[in-house]
């Protein structure tokens, strides 16, 4: 399936090809130290102009980042980094302490069920390498699978992984050139044997025929990595039989009309239906098809539309039973509602309500980093939050709620996972607690860790908090602090502040060995659930969300402000940070309140909004952010665009911003641009 | 079926680790007592 918006990967994850940093000369003389030398950057004359506005960009060169020029560039920025923040006396200390705190033991991964067997992954923390092991059910004994990584050249990585129903095939995605793009490699499971290698996937959303013979995939082409701006193939959904060359596969459905159109795949119930999802441009919104496969006497199939689409809003299969597909879907009900359409009679009039929705949002993607939303043998089971609050709920398929279990404040990583017909698997990590695997067993209602991994610290040292503070319209936020226990709060604890608010993200905490490390040495460490988060479904969403972005800004800066109000911290001591999309966020605050801010945080982050259109295929902020051919969103993004509003009058705080040079999400020419125009424009007497 | 998880760029537990380090480092070196101050004429 396909992520609303890119938002899932801001958990834990900082993978960094490169570090740059932006000190400005006023804020030396604050912290005592001499400044680096920067490097010159060269100026160019560009000016574009949008909708009768000029827009001088003077570091367009920048965004060549293959020109040996701009890696030469970027290698002298890393020098200068390096040799500031290295010479730290703290640094090795640090290191070694955010280290002892990332050795939890090894990570499991939630199990996969088929044919009996339990196939899950175990990795080193952090991005360690992954290898497969395996049980003949729950009391088994673990047992090595496969271990994918003598056959990974440099740059690949296991990133996904599918299990055929009867168990006798893994499918695991390898991850090429640091990209999107990789292989699906099929092994078999009882022999151990790598066969086939399929190209031209994004992903490894499958649907597996029950009987293990093949899978429905969804084929974006022969194609090397793409970027720069170029669009992604048209994708087409094909049907690959096990044991075959991929030249041999069929096409299901053509390649999809146009470019920015992608599908999902998958293969429910017992009959058993193929379904497909057609997505038109935006992720948040989508057509479903179906077929019928037990009619079909053959794997092409000519599916027909029993959703189209009219009203918009995601609608996602879960599953199939006698009565029908059990869909999940927020058209026309914000915080989601389950339905069954009988393939039969689609029309909307005859489906029925199997759960209504509620005040509490189904999560159904952003909260969790899979599918929140499973049916899984007789029952559904999702999650749902209010807030700070979040349920795991499991529902009995005539809509009757059997069980449900108030979750801690933290991150459902891997989605909800079926195994048995009785049990779900989940991942879940919180601020104190490393990713641990649960499992949840119908029968009693109970979730209880299954693969648990060490805790290096003693959880009691350490003071979470759930609070609401008031933003600058008087709208009440919530926001989640963190600190320890014997931090006295007089104000002088410098503090480090992460929001995301964009694409219905909601703001909770996830294991992070350097927020411990940092509590640690005396710091706070705070997350806000800004508007255009999911805190309280679409309508929050939408307040922070396009044109309205400077609320979610607002409610950043307030958060911040509250905080020095209440004596966490103090004006000057607060670092802020954002990743991804959330870094033209962060930026954005402190441009327009550097009296509040020490430090800016970035990574990885979006920068320049009035070209990332420009620097990626990927689609799914448009909606985020808006678009520069709109000439409102243009003005809204021009308006805080952080590349764009680098004042020569304005003497800002220093940045420490890291870019992934292979991410093609947020390439690193954001980057690049800004920290030029930072150390070339800002001043400070 | 699985979920798309967004960026794409390959590390170490050991470079993630470094790279958290600088970050800490960097903001132990900058965030002193003495705010940074600014006057903004940045509009907003």
């Amino acid at each position: 399936m396909i992520r609303k918006l890119a938002t899932i990967a801001l958990a834990a994850l900082t993978a960094v090809a490169l570090t740059v940093v932006v000190l400005t000369a006023r804020s030396w003389a604050a912290a005592d130290n001499a400044g680096p030398e920067y490097p010159p950057t060269k100026r160019v004359e560009q000016v574009d102009r949008y909708h009768g506005v000029a827009v001088d960009d003077p570091y367009r060169w920048l965004e060549a980042t293959d020109d040996p020029a701009v890696r030469s560039w970027a290698e002298t920025q890393n020098r200068v980094t390096r040799s500031f923040v290295r010479a730290s006396p703290q640094w090795e200390s640090i290191r070694t302490r955010i280290a002892e705190l990332q050795a939890t033991g090894d990570l499991y991964g939630v199990p996969r069920l088929g044919g009996g067997r339990y196939v899950y992954t175990v990795s080193e923390p952090g991005f360690g390498a992954i290898v497969f092991k395996v049980r003949d059910g729950l009391a088994g004994e673990e047992r090595l699978l496969f271990d994918p990584n003598p056959e990974l050249a440099e740059g690949e990585a296991v990133s996904g992984d599918t299990l055929s129903p009867g168990g006798r095939y893994l499918g695991y995605r390898v991850a090429t050139d640091q990209s999107r793009w990789g292989e699906l490699r099929i092994l078999e499971v009882a022999t151990g044997r790598v066969g086939e290698r399929l190209t031209g996937l994004r992903n490894a959303s499958v649907g597996w025929l029950p009987d293990d013979s093949g899978f429905y995939y969804v084929y974006y082409g022969d194609s090397a990595r793409i970027r720069d701006g170029a669009a992604y193939p048209a994708p087409e959904v094909r049907f690959h039989r096990l044991g075959e060359a991929q030249s041999k596969d069929l096409s299901v459905l053509p390649a999809a009309r146009e470019l920015e159109h992608t599908y999902a795949v998958s293969v429910v119930g017992r009959r058993p239906y193929l379904v497909v999802s057609l997505f038109e441009g935006t992720l948040s919104a989508n057509r479903l098809l179906i077929s019928d496969l037990s009619a079909s006497g053959g794997p092409v199939v000519e599916p027909r539309e029993i959703v189209d689409g009219s009203e918009p809003g995601i609608y996602r299969p879960l599953g199939a039973a006698d009565d029908g597909l059990y869909v999940f879907t927020n058209a026309g009900a914000p915080n989601g509602r389950i339905v069954v359409i009988d393939p039969e009679r689609p029309e909307r009039t005859a489906w029925r309500e199997i759960v209504p929705e509620g005040p509490a949002t189904i999560a159904a993607a952003s909260t969790a980093g899979g599918n929140a939303i499973q049916m899984i043998g007789r029952h559904l089971t999702l999650v749902s939050r209010r807030a700070n609050q979040a349920w795991l709920r499991v529902y009995a398929l005539d809509g009757r709620l059997e069980h449900e279990i108030e979750l801690e404040a933290g991150w459902i990583g891997s989605g909800l996972v079926g195994g048995a017909a009785e049990e779900v698997w989940y991942s879940f990590s919180g601020l104190l607690e490393p990713q641990t695997v649960y499992r949840l067993d119908f029968a009693t209602g109970r979730a209880q860790p299954f693969f648990a991994p060490e805790t290096p610290i003693d959880r009691s040292d350490y003071v979470t908090r759930q609070v609401h503070y008031p933003s600058e319209d008087g709208t009440e936020v919530p926001l989640f602090i963190a600190h320890r226990r014997d931090l006295e709060l007089d104000g002088s604890a410098p503090l480090f502040i992460y929001g995301y608010g964009l694409g219905g993200w909601v703001a909770v905490p996830w294991y992070q060995p350097q927020m411990l490390t940092w509590m640690d040495r005396g710091g706070v460490y705070a997350m806000p659930g800004i508007r255009g988060g999911g805190e309280y479904g679409d309508a929050w969403e939408e307040a922070g969300t396009g044109v309205n972005r400077q609320t979610a800004i607002d409610d950043y800066i307030a958060a911040a402000e509250w905080l020095v109000e209440q004596r966490y911290t103090s004006k000057g001591r607060i670092a802020a940070n954002g990743w991804s999309a959330s870094g033209a966020l962060a930026a954005a605050a402190v441009q327009q309140r550097p009296d509040l801010y020490g430090a800016g945080v970035i990574g990885i982050p979006s920068l320049d909004l009035l070209r990332y259109e420009r620097y990626t295929p990927f689609k799914g902020w448009t909606r985020g952010f808006g678009s520069v051919e709109n000439s409102m969103e243009f003005t809204v993004l021009r308006s805080y665009s952080p590349y764009h509003n680098v004042s020569s009058e304005t003497c800002y705080p220093p940045f420490i911003v890291t870019v992934g040079e292979k991410d093609d999400i947020t390439p690193p020419q954001h980057g690049y641009k800004f920290v030029a125009r930072m150390q070339q424009e800002a001043t400070c007497s | 079926m699985m979920w798309d998880t967004g960026h794409t760029f390959g590390s170490s537990p050991e470079k993630t680790v470094e790279v958290w380090a600088d970050k800490l480092a960097f903001l132990q070196r900058v965030l002193t007592a003495t705010p940074a101050g600014g006057e903004s004429t940045a509009t907003r």
